[in-house]
């Protein structure tokens, strides 16, 4: 079929390929011989549909306004998140030059705050700014920042999510973050603004910020530092996989080693913690793209970690994109069981650092999170595998597969379950156990639970483009009852993580989607799809959301707590977890995300 | 992905559109573009169960990184939850150190086993309730297999206790092993609970632990260059004017412009001899198209133009998944055969090149475990060779005659490969038609036909015709229109019958679709007897099974003096 395609668009015609320039070869460090592109390549031709395909990915040349006028003025804000970020430094005068000569100014901050929350790490207040004039946006700017009373950086984040426009005025909704240090600590500003502009010869002009709302969040350090650090060199520093793979970018492998050996640009490669030597201290394995070895560091009781891959023989050179160290046989060490692209394999823990083959089994789809559980309370562990892209299709359909419909794909790879049968017997059980009910989706992630509190592990599985299941188990048999609870969370599922968020008793869940700026720039235009209905259209401005939080509720029943709990905002979100970062006994929220970040300067 | 189709059922033509836009997208992810990328992690405060605050920056989580996978851990025990990443960009994992002022008994860790028996030794599924005096829900936490994305994190639960409290009891439901009360817990430590026991055993950390240090990860640069072994090696596209490339050959893109490949090309020719020793033949090729130069080096030289510069950047992104393009100096090493087994980008040295020119005659696994920089197993067979991947390349970049005469080169060579023999036969007939106008015209008036716009498909079919009589396809498609649309201000039925009457007469009522055409056009008249009479005629020459059952159908419909309309006319 895709081949079909390609030659469908061939015959249109060519056409000069000017508008994408060939890309230099990056080279960040002038100590590395600079090479150039070979001559002839400066305008190499591409086939003309493939050109219009590319245009119509990039929707500010789909003839939507709002992207070519949020350009623009995403240029403008990224200057003034700049300007307030060095307004510490070099003063506030330069401010003046992205504002109107219509602009007025009023305070940033607000002066009144209120505790909402107060604990022994962190305090958080709210408040809305007064309405009082200010002379002009320098002392604005410095009105705002006069928090921070304590040297060190600001770090300064302006997002744009929604724009309108009026005949020479835009309105832009702008998520705001600045954050410094302070006499007490560290302190972070969460705001929304409502933006207007005066667009003259395609320059914007600010002519006014109104504060939406407004959050003030202090983290209490007498040393000013944050609450995580970076120490990964004192753990893996003297490993040489560290100093010679870990520290390589994907791309960096992806530009020298065949693509044969199994690489791709998304780079899902995930690790496991789990003690595999029995000495009482958790070691780690780590995935890597085909062509390189995956890791086995086991931690030395000085809590730094030593590479035992090659004496373990686990160094699967395959892509692989997950593992998980558990006992599988029940013998007392734990196992390995690791999901390479098609298959899944499981090796046996000999004892003495080393690892046998036990089983090798094919998938039928691209496999990504594995997750294990006693689904029928026999007391060993059953495996099930999130299968992604259907195998057939992998090849040509590339890393990002190739759902239809996009929203609501159901040409998606299946799911397995594989039942312990003992003597690393497993046995797939997928649709025995009523597990190929809603299997045809692009699943990411998993994770079993007994939401129901019935007894047994029900699973919650999370799918990229479109709808998520939950399984419910009785007693060994799986209905998918998502659609029922209404949480079927219609999106770009990719992560899936429970706890009980409000300690009620009730198990909550929490899943990881795309929040897309430019998709709720873009599906809030009236131009979006105008054949859609209203609820299809609600489907899409619920696809570009965010991450979602579903509350358990008394007799198994979910609400959506996503918006008034205020975790949607995750961007491009991969592994999300709860965790109780500061031992206050309520369980925080990580968010692991960013798509793919590259040198070149126009972001999708 | 604004141009998905809006359900899974969509014409052809609509999911084509959407299926160039994917590919599309895809190639954007190939040539180094940024999508959704340098952005900060997210980490939000649970403000005691009435919603969350972004903390992102102050936490200190909000590395710019394409992270993955998130596990916690308490790795430096000391009684708060660290945190492990991998990542898309470098550095590929981090360890992130919790440094939050850890208060004594404000915390608490449990490390559950099962018996191996009724429940499994990692007893996963197992769920403890901890209950604080004077709370009315306890703190939940479950053993999870593997969960999130990607990971599986520590199997010790880990409990923040918040100020001033003490357990009242703590209760663990195993698996379907039932619900027991454990004893001996006290806030501010490690503790391990077995199934069948109801004694929790405290646990002791290692004491001495390495002093962790926090330092900013240092990111090695990018190298532009780079060795490229191909695991299953292939032919370059042929290039008319460099004649055969059998090896063991180096093939070496070089310009004048650039410094070190003229100190590359000085290097092998002070060490000539050697490479002459060992048989690895050297053909220089000057990009800048200049026939002088390259004569001051002892190697066999040629100048070349565009063409084959694009030809061999293309080859070199249908072997790596990452799109960059060609520099120079750049060589490929050709073995007897003529495929290329390794690409140079940059440059490289003569005991490099001796070393790999010696490897060529490996076997194919011994190769590709020589081809990697590090060493590790293989669960995957020795990869076969993508021809597909360079015809794709070639396609793309507007040379489907190139792409077309690259496949019949790896045909001759291997003749057996299905897919390389079906994409050969979708090229040759596209080319055919792309030579022929009409056919070009025809392809037009289809897609509009396709995309359901049938009045101005029929305009163009009958200016297909006009222009180009001989393209009988035209006159069949627009009579099966004509005939059997379901919109009958479009059907002209009449027409439709003198097309087909044409048809008929050219194939001399040898050509059962044209037949069964005419049939259909004369029944839209209702002529069913005629019709019948037609549609008999095509199923006497029919023995094709799927056609004998349609024109049956059509057949039933004569006879009970009914016309066939539907959707014929979309077939192909």
């Amino acid at each position: 079929m895709v081949l079909l395609c390609l030659f469908a668009w061939l015959f249109a015609g060519c056409s000069p390929r000017g508008k994408h320039p060939v890309n230099e070869v990056p080279s960040p460090d002038k100590t590395v011989i600079e090479m150039i592109p070979a001559p002839g390549l400066e305008d190499a031709p591409v086939i003309a549909p493939l050109a219009d395909a590319w245009s119509r990915i990039d929707p500010k040349e789909d003839g939507w306004d709002s992207e070519a006028l949020s350009e623009a003025v995403g240029g403008k804000l990224k200057k003034l998140a700049g300007m307030i970020k060095d307004s510490l430094v070099t003063g506030y005068s330069s401010l003046e030059e992205l504002v109107d000569a219509d602009y007025t100014a009023s305070p940033l901050r607000a002066q009144h705050l209120k505790t909402i929350h107060l604990g022994t790490t962190f305090a958080v207040y709210r408040g809305m700014p007064e309405d009082s004039p200010l002379d002009g946006i320098a002392e604005q700017v410095r009105h705002l920042v006069a928090v921070f009373n304590r040297p060190g950086p600001l770090h300064v984040a302006l997002k744009l999510y929604r724009i309108r426009s009026n005949t020479g005025f835009v309105s832009a909704q702008v998520l705001v973050q600045v954050s410094g240090m302070t006499d007490k600590g560290r302190r972070q500003m969460n705001s929304e603004w409502d933006t207007s502009w005066k667009v003259q010869h395609e320059e914007p002009r600010l002519v006014g910020i109104k504060v939406l709302s407004y959050e003030e969040v202090s983290y209490f350090s007498e040393r000013g530092e944050t609450l995580f650090v970076d120490s990964t060199a004192s753990v893996l520093g003297d490993t040489e996989a560290y100093k010679k793979q870990l520290l390589r970018s994907t791309d960096y492998w992806r530009s020298r080693t065949a693509r044969d050996f199994g690489l791709d640009v998304v780079a899902n490669h995930g690790l496991a913690v789990g003690d595999v030597n029995g000495d009482g201290l958790e070691d780690m394995y780590i995935c890597q793209q085909g062509g390189l070895p995956n890791r086995l560091f086991v931690r030395n009781p000085d809590g730094t970690m030593r590479d035992i891959t090659g004496k373990s023989a686990t160094g699967w050179l395959d892509y692989c994109a997950s593992a998980l160290i558990l006992d599988f046989d029940n013998d007392g060490d734990r196992d390995l069981a690791v999901s390479q692209d098609f298959k899944i394999l499981f090796m046996d823990n000999l004892g003495g650092e080393r690892f046998e083959l036990a089983l090798g089994q094919s998938t039928h789809a691209q496999t990504f999170s594995i997750c294990a559980a006693d689904f029928d309370l026999d007391g060993d562990l059953d495996l099930f595998l999130c299968g992604y892209n259907p195998a057939a299709n992998r090849a040509e359909s590339g890393a990002l597969g190739e759902p239809l419909p996009y929203h609501d794909a159901q040409n998606g790879g299946r799911n397995m379950l594989l039942r312990n049968d003992g003597n690393w017997d497993f046995v797939d059980v997928t649709g025995a156990v009523g597990l190929d009910q809603n299997n045809n989706r692009f699943s990411f992630a998993a994770s079993w639970e007994d939401y129901d509190n019935d007894g047994d592990p029900d699973l919650y599985v999370a799918n990229d483009y479109g709808r998520n299941n939950l399984y419910r188990n009785d007693g060994g048999r799986f209905t998918d009852v998502a659609a029922q609870l209404g949480i079927e969370d219609m999106s770009a599922g990719m992560s899936v993580s429970w706890a009980d968020f409000n300690r009620d008793g009730i198990l909550d869940l929490y899943i990881s989607n795309m929040f897309s700026a430019a998709g709720n720039r873009i599906t809030y235009q009236r131009q979006f799809k105008p054949d859609a209905g209203d609820e299809l259209l609600a489907g899409y401005r619920r696809h570009a959301r965010g991450n979602s939080l579903f509350e358990g509720k008394p007799g198994g029943k979910f609400s959506d707590v996503s918006l008034s709990a205020g975790v949607t905002m995750g961007r491009w979100a991969w592994g999300s977890r709860f965790a109780d970062l500061n031992n206050d006994g309520w369980q925080d929220l990580v968010v692991a995300n960013g798509f793919i970040t590259a040198p070149d300067t126009g972001d999708l | 992905m604004s141009q998905s189709p809006l359900s899974a059922d969509v014409s052809p033509s609509e999911t084509i559109r959407y299926q160039q836009g994917w590919r599309a997208l895809n190639r954007l992810l190939h040539e180094d573009r940024s999508f959704s990328g340098n952005e900060r992690n997210c980490a939000f405060l649970n403000r005691a169960g009435k919603g969350f605050t972004d903390i992102s920056a102050i936490s200190g989580f909000d590395f710019p990184d394409d992270a993955r996978a998130v596990v916690a851990t308490d790795w430096d025990f000391d009684g708060d939850l660290d945190l492990w990443l991998t990542c898309r960009t470098a550095p590929r994992v981090r360890f992130l150190e919790n440094r939050s002022p850890v208060i004594p008994g404000k915390w608490l860790a449990l490390r559950l086993e099962g018996d191996g028996a009724r429940v499994s030794r990692d007893a996963i599924g197992a769920r403890v309730e901890l209950w604080l005096e004077g709370q009315t829900a306890p703190l939940l936490r479950t053993v999870h297999g593997g969960d999130a994305f990607l990971s599986q994190g520590s199997a010790w639960l880990h409990f923040g206790l918040g100020e001033k409290v003490e357990i009242a009891r703590v209760v663990v439901r195993w698996p379907g092993g039932g619900i027991e009360e454990i004893t001996g817990i006290e806030p501010g430590g490690f503790y391990l609970v077995a199934f069948g026991k109801t004694a929790a055993v405290p646990w002791n950390p290692p004491s001495q632990q390495k002093k962790l240090v926090a330092a900013a990860q240092l990111p090695l640069p990018d190298e532009p260059s780079a060795r490229v072994v191909l695991p299953a090696r292939l032919p370059l596209p042929k290039f008319d004017s460099l004649g055969e490339l059998k090896g063991p050959m180096l093939l070496n893109l070089w310009s004048e412009k650039c410094l070190s490949c003229v100190e590359e090309l000085s290097r092998w020719a002070e060490d000539h001899e050697r490479l002459k020793a060992s048989g690895l033949r050297i053909f220089t090729l000057n990009a800048d198209g200049d026939p002088q130069a390259g004569r001051d080096f002892p190697f066999q030289s040629a100048a070349v133009g565009p063409a084959v510069v694009r030809g061999l950047d293309l080859f070199q992104r249908a072997i790596l998944d990452r799109w960059t393009p060609l520099p120079v100096p750049s060589s490929f090493l050709i073995d007897r055969q003529g495929r290329v087994a390794v690409i140079y980008k940059g440059s490289v040295g003569v005991d490099r090149l001796l070393q790999d020119a010696k490897l060529l005659g490996l076997d194919p696994q011994a190769w590709r475990r020589a081809a990697l920089a590090f060493p590790g197993r293989f669960i995957s067979p020795v990869p076969e060779p993508q021809p597909l991947n360079v015809s794709s390349q070639l396609v793309d970049a507007a040379q489907p005659e190139a792409a077309l005469r690259y496949l019949e080169g790896v045909a001759a060579r291997n003749p057996v490969d299905a897919r390389v023999n079906d994409v050969i036969g979708v090229l040759r007939n596209e080319l055919a038609r792309l030579s022929d106008p009409g056919k070009v015209l025809l392809g037009k008036a289809d897609a509009l036909r396709d995309a359901g716009n049938v009045r101005d498909a029929i305009k163009a079919y009958q200016e297909t015709l006009r222009r180009f009589p001989k393209t009988i396809s035209a006159a069949e498609h627009l009579a099966w229109i004509l005939a059997t649309h379901p919109d009958p201000s479009v059907r002209r039925p009449a027409e439709a019958q003198a097309l087909a009457n044409r048809l008929v007469h050219i194939s001399r009522k040898k050509n059962p679709a044209y037949l069964d055409l005419l049939a259909a056009a004369q029944a839209s008249l209702g002529e069913y007897s005629l019709a019948v009479r037609s549609a008999q005629a095509a199923l006497e020459l029919l023995d094709d099974q799927p056609e004998v059952k349609k024109v049956n159908q059509r057949l039933d419909l004569y006879l009970e003096g009914k016309a066939y309309v539907g959707e014929a006319w979309r077939e192909e």
